[in-house]
């Protein structure tokens, strides 16, 4: 599935919708790559260590 | 602290900060911190916390799924310096019964160590919960509760969908 929408300049809209996006991934069987590159795509990443 | 906690699930660390579990069920569920140094640089140490699970079937109450999530959030705070800002939007209508749910949880797990903060935004038609926590000894807790007051006035605005 590739991301159409742009990303938001209001941060916690493009947080938010990163958000709904990795929701909707994971409910349909969270793909790790997608998942990756959903992430990826708004410039978050899950490895980040604390 | 409650005693005579239910045994959190098994919980595989997929990497530093993405972590996955299966109930007795058979639902997997996925809790996932996402740094969010990239978009709010003055939040140091800040993270969205999200808990999501696949498929979408309704099922019974659990309550190891709290304990496992209490049992994450534990590990995530062992370093003081770690905040965690959960965001509840109202896009399938769920977001009080999420944020409720959560207080329990936060409430359960809170030892009288740490702060929330809990805001709300939003218009008629669309609502947003936003909340931080923090332990009340991370030095950085002045500067989390001025960066969240300003991320409370510059951005929510313009949020729906």
């Amino acid at each position: 599935m590739e991301t159409k929408k742009p990303i938001p300049e209001n941060r916690l809209k493009r947080l938010l919708q990163c958000k709904l996006e990795l929701r909707e991934c994971i409910q349909n069987g969270a793909d790790p790559k997608e998942m990756k590159r959903i992430a990826d795509y708004y410039g978050f990443t899950f490895a980040t260590p604390v | 602290m409650v005693s005579h906690s239910p045994l959190p699930y098994n919980v595989q660390k997929i990497d530093e900060l993405n972590y996955v579990f299966v109930t007795k069920h058979g639902i997997l569920y996925h809790l996932y911190f996402m740094p969010l140094v990239g978009i709010y640089p003055s939040l140091p140490n800040t993270y969205s916390f999200n808990i999501e699970r696949e498929g979408t079937l309704p099922h019974p109450i659990d309550r190891r799924i709290a304990a496992t999530v209490v049992d994450v959030l534990r590990r995530f705070f062992q370093n003081i310096e770690n905040a965690m800002i959960m965001v509840c939007d109202s896009t399938d209508g769920k977001q009080h019964r999420r944020r409720n749910l959560f207080d329990r949880w936060f409430q359960y797990y809170n030892d009288g160590t740490m702060a929330a903060i809990n805001a709300e935004a939003g218009d008629s038609e669309y609502e947003i919960l936003l909340s931080i926590y923090f332990k009340k000894t991370n030095p950085n807790k002045q500067q989390l509760m001025k960066a969240f007051g300003d991320l409370l006035a510059q951005d929510c605005y313009d949020i729906v969908f």
